[in-house]
C-alpha cells in the first residue's frame, strides 16, 4: 500500500512537471494569442463594444440573434484572415447583400484595429 | 440643416430598398403601390405564422411582435387582464374635462371637437393651408396654446400630454387608419417620412426598414422586431420596463438612440414626416392603443 502510494505520487509528480516543461516551451507569442482570444470573445460577447451576438450565433454565447448568418468553422471558410477581417471592418466590396445590416465596424470606429484583429483571433477558434 | 441634423447625417447612406423606389424621384413616387408591396412582403414572410391557433390576418399586424410569439403573445394577455395603464387612461380622461382658466375645454379645438371617439383616427393628416403634418401630440398643444396655456414638453417629457395621448388612443379603439395624401405637399411629407424610414443612421449605421422590414419577427438578442405595418395602431404603450407611458415619438427616439445617432428633434418637419409614413403604410388597420410592452 505505502509503496504503490508512493508511485502515485511519483507520477503526479512527473504529470506536474511534464505539464510546466510544455508550458515554458510555448513561446511568448503563442501565449500572447491565447490571452488575445479570450479578449476577442469578451468584445464579441459585449453589448457596447462588438455585441456580435446580438446578431449571430456564436458558440459559447448566450442569447443569440437571428439577424446574420451564424459565426462557424471562420478558418475553413475564410482561410486568408485579411478577408475576414476586411468584412469585420467594412472595406467595400465585402458586404454579401447590399442592405446587409453587418456594421461596417472599422469604418465607423466603433472597433479599432487591434479591436477586430483581436475579434479575428477569436473567431479562427470557431 | 442645424448642428443635429448634420450629426445625425453624418453616417448617412442610403439603404437599397428594394420595396420602395427612389425617394428622390417624383414620377415614380407611388404612396398606394408602395403600400400593398410593403403588405405582400410582410403576408409573404410571416402570414403562415399562427397565434392562438390561427392564422395571422393583415390586421393582426397591429399587435406588433406579438405575432411571433405564442408565449409573448399569452403573457401579454394575461397583464392585459389588469392592464397597468388604466390609471394613465383615467388621468388623460380628468385632464381632457378640465377646463383651461379661461373656461373652455380641448373640445372647442377645431381638430378635437366632436366625437371624442373619433378624434385620434384623424391624426396624423396633412395640412394643406399650413404645409405641414400635423399629428395629435402638436393639435393638444396648439389648443391649449390658443386657450392661454403653456403647451407640454413633447415625447413623454411631460406626462400630462402622454396621459391625454393614452386616454386619446383608449377612446379612439376600433376605428381604422386612413390617412390621406392628396396634395403634392403631402406627397413630400411621405416622400420624407420614407427617406427617413429607410435612411442608414447612426455609428452602428443601420436603418428602420432593416430592423423593422427586413429582419421583423427574428431575434436581435433575445428580443423579436416587429414588424413596421402596425406600429401607429397600438401608441401609446404602457412599457414596463420604464413604469411609464411611452409615446409613438420617444419610441422613434429611442430607436434612433440605440443605433448611436442624434435623434431628429420632439415635433420636428421629420419625426412627424416619420408618423406620417408610417401611419399611410398601416392604412385600414384597426386602432387598438394603448397596450403593454415589456
Ligand atoms: C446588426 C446586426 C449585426 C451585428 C451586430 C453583427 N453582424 Fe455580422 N452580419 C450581419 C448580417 C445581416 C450578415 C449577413 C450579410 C453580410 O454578409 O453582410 C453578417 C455577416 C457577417 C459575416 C460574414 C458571414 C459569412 O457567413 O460569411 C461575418 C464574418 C460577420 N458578420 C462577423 C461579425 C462580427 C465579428 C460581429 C461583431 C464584431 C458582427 N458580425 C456583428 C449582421 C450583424
Ligand atoms: C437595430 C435594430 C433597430 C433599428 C435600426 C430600429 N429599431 Fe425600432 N425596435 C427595435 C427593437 C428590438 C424593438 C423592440 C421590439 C419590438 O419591435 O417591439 C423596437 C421597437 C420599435 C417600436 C415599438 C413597437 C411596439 O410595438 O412596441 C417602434 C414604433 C419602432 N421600433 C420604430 C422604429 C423606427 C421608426 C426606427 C428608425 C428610426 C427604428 N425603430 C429603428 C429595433 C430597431
Amino acid at each position: 500500500m505505502v509503496k504503490s502510494q508512493w508511485v502515485s505520487k511519483l507520477a503526479q509528480a512527473l504529470l506536474v512537471t511534464t505539464i510546466m516543461a510544455t508550458a515554458s516551451v510555448a513561446t511568448a507569442a503563442e501565449e500572447k494569442k491565447l490571452s488575445s482570444v479570450e479578449e476577442g470573445k469578451k468584445l464579441a460577447f459585449n453589448k457596447t463594444k462588438g455585441n456580435c451576438i446580438a446578431c449571430h450565433m456564436i458558440a459559447g454565447g448566450k442569447e443569440p440573434g437571428e439577424i446574420g448568418p451564424p459565426l462557424m468553422a471562420m478558418q475553413a471558410r475564410y482561410p486568408d484572415r485579411q478577408k475576414l477581417f476586411d468584412k469585420i471592418w467594412g472595406k467595400p466590396g465585402v458586404e454579401l447583400m447590399p442592405e446587409s445590416q453587418m456594421l461596417p465596424f472599422g469604418k465607423h470606429k466603433v472597433l479599432t484595429d487591434d479591436e477586430i484583429n483581436k475579434i479575428v483571433d477569436f473567431m479562427y477558434t470557431l | 440643416m442645424n448642428n443635429k441634423l448634420l450629426t445625425t447625417t453624418l453616417f448617412v447612406s442610403i439603404a437599397a430598398c428594394s420595396l420602395t423606389a427612389n425617394a428622390n424621384d417624383t414620377k415614380t413616387v407611388n404612396p398606394e403601390a408602395d403600400r400593398q408591396a410593403m403588405i405582400k412582403h410582410m403576408m409573404d414572410m410571416h402570414g403562415g405564422n399562427k397565434i392562438n391557433g390561427k392564422p395571422i390576418a393583415l390586421d393582426d399586424f397591429g399587435m406588433g411582435a406579438l405575432i411571433f410569439s405564442d408565449d409573448a403573445y399569452q403573457q401579454w394577455k394575461s397583464v392585459e387582464e389588469f392592464p397597468p395603464y388604466v390609471e394613465h387612461i383615467d388621468e388623460g380622461e380628468k385632464l381632457w374635462n378640465k377646463p383651461f382658466a379661461n373656461g373652455k375645454t380641448y373640445s372647442t379645438c377645431a381638430g378635437l371637437d366632436g366625437d371624442v371617439k373619433k378624434i385620434k383616427a384623424k391624426y396624423p393628416y396633412f395640412d394643406d393651408a399650413r404645409g405641414e403634418v400635423i399629428i395629435l401630440d402638436q393639435a393638444i398643444n396648439e389648443c391649449r396654446v390658443a386657450n392661454g396655456e403653456k403647451p407640454y414638453a413633447y415625447a413623454g417629457k411631460d406626462k400630462a400630454l402622454s396621459n391625454l395621448l393614452t386616454y386619446l388612443a383608449n377612446e379612439s379603439r376600433g376605428n381604422k387608419i386612413d390617412v390621406k395624401i392628396s396634395s403634392p405637399g403631402a406627397l413630400e411629407a411621405y416622400k420624407m417620412g420614407e427617406m427617413v424610414f429607410h435612411t442608414r443612421r447612426g455609428q452602428l449605421n443601420q436603418s428602420c426598414a432593416g430592423c423593422h422590414v427586413t429582419s421583423a419577427g427574428r431575434k436581435i438578442r433575445s428580443e423579436i422586431i416587429s414588424p413596421m405595418l402596425g406600429h401607429v395602431t397600438h401608441f401609446p404603450v404602457y412599457r414596463a420596463s420604464k413604469g411609464n407611458i411611452v409615446t409613438l415619438q420617444q419610441r422613434y427616439q429611442g430607436c434612433m438612440r440605440s443605433v448611436r445617432a442624434m435623434p431628429f428633434p420632439s415635433n420636428s418637419k421629420e419625426l412627424k414626416a416619420l408618423e406620417f409614413y408610417e401611419a399611410y403604410m398601416s392604412n385600414g388597420l384597426t386602432l387598438n392603443g394603448p397596450t403593454y410592452r415589456k
